[in-house]
C-alpha cells in the first residue's frame, strides 16, 4: 500500500529521498571528516538546515496532493493518530529510504575525500558520532514530515473534499516564521561578526544557511510588491506580459523557488569563498615564507650569499641574495636584508596580489650608489708613509675582516722602527697573509695606534688580497687614536673606505664621499623602529644600531611578515662586523633560472638544497587546518545539489499544470508561441531575481562570516586573511543559481506550449 | 452567417479502439443541435471533432469550404467552446478569463474588462468579476465558462454539458442565452444529456458508442438567423 502510494506520487516522493539522502551524506562526510581533520562538525548544519527546508515544501506538497484521499480516510471514520499515522508513513518510509542511501552515499564520499585530501594516512571511519549525527539529522526529517503532514491533516474537511485545488493565503504562523527567519538573520550574522576566530558556535556554522533563506524570503516579498504595483498596468503590456505578471503573483511556489534556491547559492558562495580565502592565505603565506620561486640556503652567512650571487649570475637576472632574522617574536628586531638592485628582475610579480604587491616600487628607493666590497685573500699588504717616526715609537694597526664563514676575523701588525718602520720619511710595505678569505671575505675595521699630529703616518696602501681598498692616488691620514668603524665600499671599479659616524672633519680622509645621514628602510605598516638618541635605528646585520629613514611602508614583508623591516643587503654588509648567528642567509632564484647559472651557483659551494614556493605550499597545505578546509568545496557542491534537486522536482511537478494552463489559453484563441514566450520570460525573471538574490546575499554573508570562520592557524605574523567579498567566487556561483533556474525551467517547460493542445481539457479537469 | 459546419464521413480510432464510427452531419446557422448519449457515446470526441481539437482518423470536419483541424489542434478563431471541464485559467481572475478570449480576439484591454464585467452580470456573477477562478464553485465556474463562450459572440459556438453544475433557474438562463446565440445567426451545438436541454434544440442527434443511433430534427424551435 505504501509503496503503491510512493510510486503514484514518484516524482515529490524521489525528490524527498533525494533531499534526505544529500541531508545525511553531507552529516556523514563533515562529521567523519572531522574526526580526522581541522574543521568543525557544525560545518553540517547549513546542509541539514538547506535540506529542511526544502524538505519541507516537499513533504507539503506531497501531503496536500493526498488531501482528497486524507479526506475520504477521515470519511471514514480516521481520526487523529491513525490519521496521521496513515497520511505520514509513506514520507516517513521515503525519508528513512533516503537516510539510509545517504548514509552509504556519505561514507563513499567521506572515503573518497579523505584519501585524495589528507595526506597524513588518516582513514574515513563511519565511528559511533557519526552514526549518532546521521540519526538525528534523519530523525529531524522525520519530526519535519509529521509537522507538515499534522498541518495539511488538520485542514477543514470541506478544503480537503474541494474538486479543485484552492490558492491559500499564508498563514499567521507562516508568516511569523517568515519574520523570525529575517530577524533571526541579523542575529545570527551579527553574532558570526562578533565571533572570534578561535572559538565559533553553531549559530555562526548555520548563519550562511539562515542569511541564504532570510535573503530569499527577502526577494520573494520584494518581487511581490513590484508584481503588485506592476500587474494592474500589465494587460496593456500584451499577452506575454500579462500572463508573466498574473503567474508569478499568484502561484506562490514559483516564488518560494528562489528562496530554496538563493539559500544554496548564499551557502555555496559562502563555502567556496572560505575554501578559496584559506587557500588564497596559504599562497601568500608560502610566498612570503620562501621570498622567491626557489631559495637555496646559506649556512655561512650573507656576505657569503652575497658573493655566491654575484659570483654565479653577474649580471644580477635571475638571482638575488637575502638574509633575514626572525628568530625573536619581537618586532623591533624582525628584519631582512635583500640586494635591492637585483629585486625586480629575480623577484619580478611573485608577490603581486598580496600585500607585498608594492616591494619593488619600494625597493627601488633602498637600491644604493654603493655596496659591499668583498674579495678572496691570501696575503694582505699595507704601506705606510712616515714623514718622520722615531725609533722606538710604535705602530699597532689592526685589520678587522669577515671571514668565509661570515665570523669578523682580526689580524694585527706590531710596528716599530726597529722592525723597519721609517724613521725620518720614507716608505714601509708590510706583508701578512690572510686566513678564511678563499671565497668571500671584507674588511670592516682598520684600526691604527701611534699616529699622532707631530708624527703622522700615511696610510697610503691597503691591499687585501687583490682588492686594493685605496684607490691609487688616494691615501688615508691615519691619525691618533686610529680609525675604527670604517666601511669599505666599492664604488665605481673602486673602492673606498669611509669613516663612521664622525664628521669632526679634521680627519684628511682621501676619497671621502657625502654619506646620507641615515640608511633608507621599508617597514611593514605600523611598525615601530627603536629609537637611538631620538632617530630611528635598525639593528644592522651584525646587531649594531643603524640610523635608518623610513622611505616607504607596506602591507607584509617577506621572511618577516607584517612586522619587521627590510633594509639593502650591500649596504648593510659594508661595514658589518660579520652576522649575527641568527642570521638566515639565502639565495633567492627565479623559477626559470637557467640550469647553468643554477650550476654556476652551487659550484660556489655556498648553498643547500634548495627550498621551492611549490613545496613549501605543500607543506602548508598538509596542515590540519588547511586539509579541513577543503571540506567547504564539498559543502558548496552539496548545497548546490539540494538547489538543483529542489528547482527540478518544481519545475518537473508544474509541467502538468501549466500544460492544462496552456491548452486552456489557447482554447481562448491565444498562440501556443505566445503562451510558451510568457513561460520563459517567467524562468528568466526568476533566474534574474535568484541572480540578484545570491549575489547580494552572498556579498552580505561572506562580509558578515568568513571574518569569523577558523580558516587560518599557523604563523602570527602572517598576513590577515582576505575575507573582502570576491566577486569571481560570488558573480559565478550567482550566475550558476540563476542558471540552474533558467535552464531547468526551459527544460521542463520547453515542450509545454506546443504539447498542450485545448484537447487535453477533455481528458483532464482542471 | 450562412455557412454551415459539416463533418464527413469521419471516424476515430484510437489503437484498436474506434471512437467514433464513420459519419456525416450538417449543423446549421441560427439552430441549437444537441448531441445526446450515455457517457462514452462520442459527444465530446465528436464535438472536438467538429470544433477542430482533434484530427478525424478518417473524414474531415469543415465551416464553409475551411477544414476546422488546423493541424496543432487550436481551434479557428470562429469557433468558441464552453468546455464540459470548464477549461477556466487557474491564475486567473473571472473577469480576466472573459476578457482574455475577447483580447485575443483584438479587443482592447478596456473594451474587453467592460464587455467582460457585462457578461458576467449576463449570467449573474457580476460580482465575481475580481475573484481567482479556483475561489469559485463549480457551478460559478460553470457560468464564467459561459460567459467567456458567449461573450465572443462568434459563427460557432460549441457548448459541452453547460449546465451540468447548475441549479434549475440558471439552467434555464444559459438555455436562454444559448436560444440568443442561435437567435443571432451562430450555429449552436450543445453536447448534454439534459433531457430539458434536448427539448429545446432544433436538431437532436444521438449517439451511442461511437455511432450515431438516432436523427430528431424538429422544427419548433427553428429560430431565423438574425
Amino acid at each position: 500500500m505504501i509503496l503503491r502510494g510512493i510510486m503514484a506520487r514518484r516524482l515529490v516522493s524521489l525528490t524527498i529521498l533525494l533531499l534526505s539522502m544529500l541531508a545525511v551524506a553531507g552529516t556523514v562526510v563533515v562529521v567523519g571528516f572531522a574526526r580526522v581533520a581541522d574543521v568543525s562538525r557544525g560545518s553540517a548544519g547549513v546542509l541539514v538546515l538547506l535540506g529542511l527546508v526544502a524538505i519541507a515544501v516537499q513533504s507539503t506538497e506531497s501531503v496536500r496532493r493526498r488531501e482528497p484521499e486524507v479526506a475520504l480516510a477521515r470519511l471514514r471514520g480516521r481520526r487523529a493518530l491513525s490519521l496521521l499515522t496513515f497520511v505520514v508513513a509513506e514520507p516517513v518510509v521515503v525519508v528513512v529510504a533516503g537516510a539510509t542511501v545517504g548514509l552509504a552515499v556519505g561514507w563513499l564520499l567521506g572515503r573518497v575525500a579523505v584519501s585524495r585530501w589528507l595526506e597524513n594516512g588518516a582513514t574515513f571511519r563511519v565511528d559511533e558520532s557519526v552514526l549518532v549525527a546521521a540519526g538525528a539529522v534523519t530523525l529531524a526529517c522525520v519530526l519535519l514530515v509529521l509537522v507538515t503532514c499534522w498541518s495539511v491533516v488538520r485542514a477543514p474537511l470541506h478544503r480537503q473534499l474541494a474538486a479543485a485545488r484552492r490558492p491559500r493565503s499564508a498563514s499567521a504562523a507562516t508568516l511569523f516564521l517568515q519574520l523570525a527567519l529575517v530577524l533571526g538573520a541579523a542575529v545570527a550574522g551579527y553574532q558570526a561578526h562578533q565571533a572570534a576566530r578561535s572559538r565559533v558556535d553553531w549559530l555562526t556554522l548555520l548563519s550562511p544557511a539562515v542569511l541564504g533563506l532570510a535573503v530569499g524570503q527577502v526577494v520573494v516579498w520584494l518581487m511581490l510588491a513590484v508584481l503588485v504595483l506592476l500587474v494592474p498596468h500589465l494587460p496593456s503590456a500584451g499577452f506575454g506580459w500579462f500572463i508573466t505578471g498574473r503567474r508569478l503573483l499568484r502561484r506562490a511556489d514559483s516564488l518560494a523557488l528562489v528562496r530554496t534556491v538563493v539559500a544554496a547559492g548564499v551557502v555555496a558562495a559562502v563555502a567556496a569563498s572560505a575554501f578559496t580565502v584559506a587557500q588564497g592565505w596559504r599562497e601568500e603565506r608560502a610566498r612570503l615564507q620562501v621570498g622567491a620561486p626557489v631559495s637555496y640556503p646559506v649556512p655561512d652567512g650573507a656576505l657569503r650569499a652575497y658573493a655566491a650571487a654575484e659570483t654565479a649570475d653577474p649580471q644580477g637576472r635571475w638571482l638575488l641574495p637575502a638574509a633575514t632574522l626572525v628568530g625573536s617574536s619581537e618586532g623591533a628586531s624582525r628584519r631582512m636584508f635583500v640586494d635591492t638592485r637585483r629585486w625586480g628582475s629575480v623577484v619580478g610579480d611573485f608577490f603581486a596580489d598580496t600585500p607585498s604587491a608594492g616591494l619593488t616600487t619600494a625597493f627601488h628607493q633602498l637600491s644604493p650608489e654603493r655596496s659591499v666590497a668583498y674579495t678572496r685573500a691570501t696575503e694582505m699588504t699595507v704601506v705606510l708613509d712616515a714623514a718622520a717616526i722615531g725609533a722606538h715609537r710604535r705602530l699597532d694597526l689592526a685589520v678587522q675582516y669577515v671571514n668565509d664563514s661570515g665570523d669578523l676575523h682580526i689580524i694585527r701588525l706590531r710596528l716599530t722602527g726597529a722592525g723597519g718602520v721609517p724613521v725620518a720619511g720614507g716608505q714601509a710595505r708590510f706583508h701578512r697573509s690572510v686566513t678564511d678569505c678563499s671565497t668571500a671575505c671584507s674588511v670592516a675595521q682598520v684600526d691604527l695606534e701611534g699616529s699622532s699630529p707631530r708624527h703622522p703616518v700615511l696610510l697610503s696602501d691597503l691591499t687585501f688580497g687583490r682588492q686594493r681598498l685605496l684607490a691609487p692616488s688616494a691615501g688615508l691620514d691615519l691619525l691618533p687614536g686610529g680609525l675604527s668603524n670604517l666601511q669599505a665600499y666599492r664604488v665605481g671599479t673602486g673602492v673606498l673606505i669611509r669613516r663612521i659616524g664622525d664628521r669632526t672633519g679634521w680627519l684628511n680622509i682621501l676619497g671621502t664621499f657625502d654619506d646620507p645621514a641615515a640608511q633608507p628602510v621599508v617597514t611593514t605598516r605600523g611598525f615601530v623602529l627603536s629609537r637611538d638618541d631620538g632617530h630611528p635605528v635598525v639593528a644592522g646585520i651584525d646587531g649594531g644600531p643603524r640610523p635608518v629613514s623610513v622611505v616607504a611602508r607596506v602591507g607584509a614583508l617577506p621572511f618577516v611578515g607584517t612586522r619587521g623591516s627590510a633594509l639593502d643587503l650591500g649596504s648593510a654588509l659594508a661595514g658589518s662586523g660579520g652576522s649575527v648567528l641568527e642570521v638566515r642567509a639565502a639565495v633567492l632564484a627565479r623559477a626559470d633560472t637557467p640550469p647553468t647559472v643554477l650550476a654556476a651557483l652551487e659550484a660556489t659551494k655556498a648553498v643547500r638544497p634548495p627550498t621551492t614556493y611549490a613545496a613549501m605550499l605543500g607543506q602548508l597545505e598538509r596542515t590540519p587546518r588547511a586539509e579541513g578546509t577543503r571540506l567547504y568545496l564539498l559543502l558548496a557542491g552539496l548545497a548546490g545539489l539540494i538547489a538543483l534537486v529542489s528547482v527540478t522536482a518544481s519545475a518537473a511537478q508544474q509541467v502538468r499544470e501549466r500544460r492544462l494552463e496552456a491548452a486552456s489559453l489557447r482554447t481562448v484563441g491565444i498562440n501556443a508561441a505566445v503562451v510558451l514566450a510568457a513561460y520563459r520570460r517567467e524562468a528568466l525573471l526568476l533566474a534574474a531575481a535568484t541572480f540578484a538574490g545570491t549575489a547580494v546575499g552572498a556579498w552580505i554573508s561572506c562580509l558578515v562570516l568568513l571574518r569569523a570562520l577558523p580558516l587560518v592557524s599557523g604563523w602570527a605574523f602572517a598576513p590577515p586573511p582576505d575575507v573582502d567579498p570576491n566577486p569571481l567566487i560570488i558573480g559565478p556561483t550567482a550566475l550558476a543559481a540563476a542558471a540552474a533556474v533558467a535552464v531547468v525551467a526551459y527544460v521542463a517547460l520547453r515542450g509545454v506550449g506546443r504539447s498542450s493542445p485545448p484537447r487535453l481539457l477533455r481528458e483532464d479537469p482542471s | 452567417m450562412t455557412a454551415t459546419l459539416r463533418v464527413d464521413d469521419i471516424e476515430l480510432t484510437i489503437g484498436e479502439r474506434r471512437i467514433l464510427r464513420p459519419m456525416s452531419l450538417e449543423f446549421l446557422p441560427g439552430e441549437i443541435t444537441a448531441l445526446s448519449g450515455p457517457s462514452g457515446s462520442g459527444k465530446t470526441t465528436l464535438l472536438s471533432i467538429a470544433g477542430g481539437l482533434l484530427r478525424p482518423t478518417r473524414g474531415t470536419a469543415s465551416y464553409g469550404e475551411l477544414p476546422m483541424w488546423q493541424g496543432d489542434g487550436d481551434p479557428r478563431g470562429e469557433v468558441a467552446f464552453v468546455l464540459q471541464v470548464y477549461g477556466l485559467v487557474p491564475i486567473l481572475s473571472a473577469r480576466e478569463n472573459v476578457a482574455i478570449a475577447l483580447r485575443a480576439r483584438g479587443r482592447s484591454p478596456r473594451e474587453a474588462n467592460e464587455t467582460a464585467d457585462a457578461e458576467l452580470r449576463r449570467f449573474s456573477i457580476g460580482d465575481l468579476g475580481d475573484r481567482q477562478v479556483e475561489e469559485l464553485s463549480g457551478g460559478q465556474m460553470q457560468r464564467v465558462a459561459c460567459a467567456r463562450g458567449f461573450a465572443v459572440r462568434s459563427d460557432i459556438l460549441l457548448a459541452d454539458e453547460p449546465t451540468s453544475e447548475l441549479d434549475e433557474g440558471n439552467r434555464e438562463h444559459v438555455m436562454a442565452q444559448l436560444r440568443e446565440e442561435a437567435a443571432r445567426g451562430a450555429i449552436v451545438v450543445v453536447a448534454t444529456h439534459d433531457p430539458a436541454v434536448v427539448s429545446r434544440a432544433n436538431r437532436h442527434f444521438v449517439l451511442d458508442d461511437g455511432e450515431l443511433t438516432d436523427s430528431i430534427q424538429p422544427v419548433a424551435h427553428t429560430t431565423t438567423p438574425a
